[in-house]
């Protein structure tokens, strides 16, 4: 009885879907879709141009709050103060070295099983014990930085990987935070300690670029800066409750076989919608 | 042409159909549903290299298609109760050619729209209850759910002269 009813619904939803599909035109759904496309770079590099206008604007009249250096029990004091700039040139477009790098996280985002939902931490982080887990979703050997065993509000890591450079990550939760306020905190942090001597030639150092993550699924902004012979990439996710913003970072050098800076980023997210 | 707007063609050229007739089962009316899989197809178009790298590229599409459709859906909560009141699945509309259609696909829009795609999902496209899980972010108790509670609504539809209980246990495992 079940199989032939079963079987009776198959047919019949095959019967209804010849009834309401149209005909399908493939050159239109190839031309829309290009469209498409081309009109949400569009809509992301304008989004570009007011999230930097506004930075000019803030950047001018506060002071960067150093929220991510803040340690426990220490009161996130202002750090230091960027002067205002223009946006350059090489900011008003996607650089070369991050080619189709936006549109892989894009992608990942949009075809998880499920949205990136984090809240914020109900209590301190433990460190070490995600660091385990890093290290088998990245393999490769990171040692925690920063962070204690008996919690913390941010955790780093690094890994030495040999004459390429080194890897840096960390996933830390500004409480109480604006999104925007956070993104632009970080692209000082990004550049924070980095040297262009020693940081070789392969891209210029201080070349960025900053976007919201066009999707439908989760409330994120991207900001990622060549630091010459790595990337350096921070990504912002507003909490599902509200109580603050998620800022996690990855400064992985250009060229690894293993490892780039998407990857890294979407292992730091995973790990983080898992805990919380 | 660039090799990847001919890969892309190619691809829609060859898959296009079925996956329209996906989004059109799966939204209920054939203008959503093309909306819906322009929607996937500016997505993959995006990001070809990786779509044409992936071991099943119509199932990477697929997983695009519904995960936007689901996202939809939480943006249009108002709009899915709307859709819950249309006709009664049991009155079908006698006076069109495609009665029978008609009927099915009000029933279809009945359900809710989880319980609708899972439904479409399991039998229509033939996926296996941890496939449909996997593809809609939920467990496949959740799953089993929706299909029980969508294959009981759509009772009257099927073999009406019996009135035995449909249960979940014939669709396809892997």
């Amino acid at each position: 009885v079940n199989d032939s009813r079963t079987t009776q619904l198959r047919e019949r939803l095959h019967r209804l879907a010849d009834d309401m599909t149209p005909q399908l035109d493939v050159v239109s759904h190839v031309r829309t879709a290009r469209a498409r496309h081309r009109r949400r770079r569009r809509i992301r590099l304008a989004s570009f141009a007011v999230a930097t206008a506004t930075a000019v604007a803030v950047v001018g009249t506060t002071t960067v709050v150093g929220v991510l250096t803040a340690g426990r029990g220490e009161v996130a004091a202002p750090s230091q103060t960027t002067a205002p700039s223009e946006p350059s040139a090489a900011e008003e477009a996607e650089p070369q070295w991050m080619e189709g790098d936006i549109e892989s996280l894009e992608m990942w985002l949009e075809t998880r099983p499920t949205e990136v939902e984090l809240r914020g931490p109900t209590e301190l982080f433990g460190c070490p014990g995600m660091t385990a887990r890093l290290v088998d979703a990245l393999d490769i050997s990171l040692q925690q930085e920063g962070g204690t065993p008996g919690g913390t509000e941010e955790c780093t890591w690094v890994a030495r990987t040999g004459p390429a450079g080194t890897i840096s990550l960390s996933m830390g939760f500004l409480a109480g935070a604006e999104q925007a306020t956070a993104r632009e905190s970080l692209a000082g942090s990004l550049l924070e300690g980095e040297d262009e001597e020693d940081a070789g030639s392969a891209y210029r150092l201080g070349e960025c670029y900053t976007t919201p993550l066009p999707s439908d699924r989760v409330t994120a902004g991207l900001r990622a800066c060549s630091l010459g012979a790595r990337e350096a990439w921070a990504v912002d996710v507003a909490a599902a409750d509200g109580s603050g913003v998620w800022v996690f970072t990855a400064k992985v050098p250009f060229g690894l076989q293993n490892v780039n800076s998407p990857s890294a980023m979407v292992t730091l997210v995973d790990l983080a919608d898992q805990t919380w | 042409v660039s090799d990847r707007d001919a890969e892309f063609t190619d691809f829609v050229a060859d898959h296009g159909k079925q996956l329209l007739r996906t989004a059109c089962l799966v939204t209920g009316d054939a203008h959503n549903g093309e909306d819906l899989l322009q929607s996937a197809l500016a997505k993959a178009y995006g990001s070809w290299d990786k779509v044409a790298r992936a071991e099943h590229p119509v199932a990477y599409v697929r997983r695009l298609m519904i995960n936007t459709h689901l996202s939809w859906l939480r943006r249009l909560t108002s709009t899915e109760q709307v859709l819950e009141a249309l006709p009664d699945v049991g009155t079908p509309d006698h006076q069109s050619a495609h009665a029978e259609s008609d009927a099915l696909r009000a029933a279809l829009l009945g359900l809710s729209t989880r319980v609708r795609t899972a439904v479409v999902l399991r039998y229509f496209e033939d996926l296996s209850e941890a496939d449909t899980a996997a593809l809609m972010g939920c467990s496949r108790s959740t799953v089993n759910n929706h299909v029980t509670r969508g294959l009981a609504a759509l009772r009257g539809l099927l073999a009406p002269e019996e009135n035995g209980d449909l249960t979940t246990t014939s669709g396809r495992q892997k």
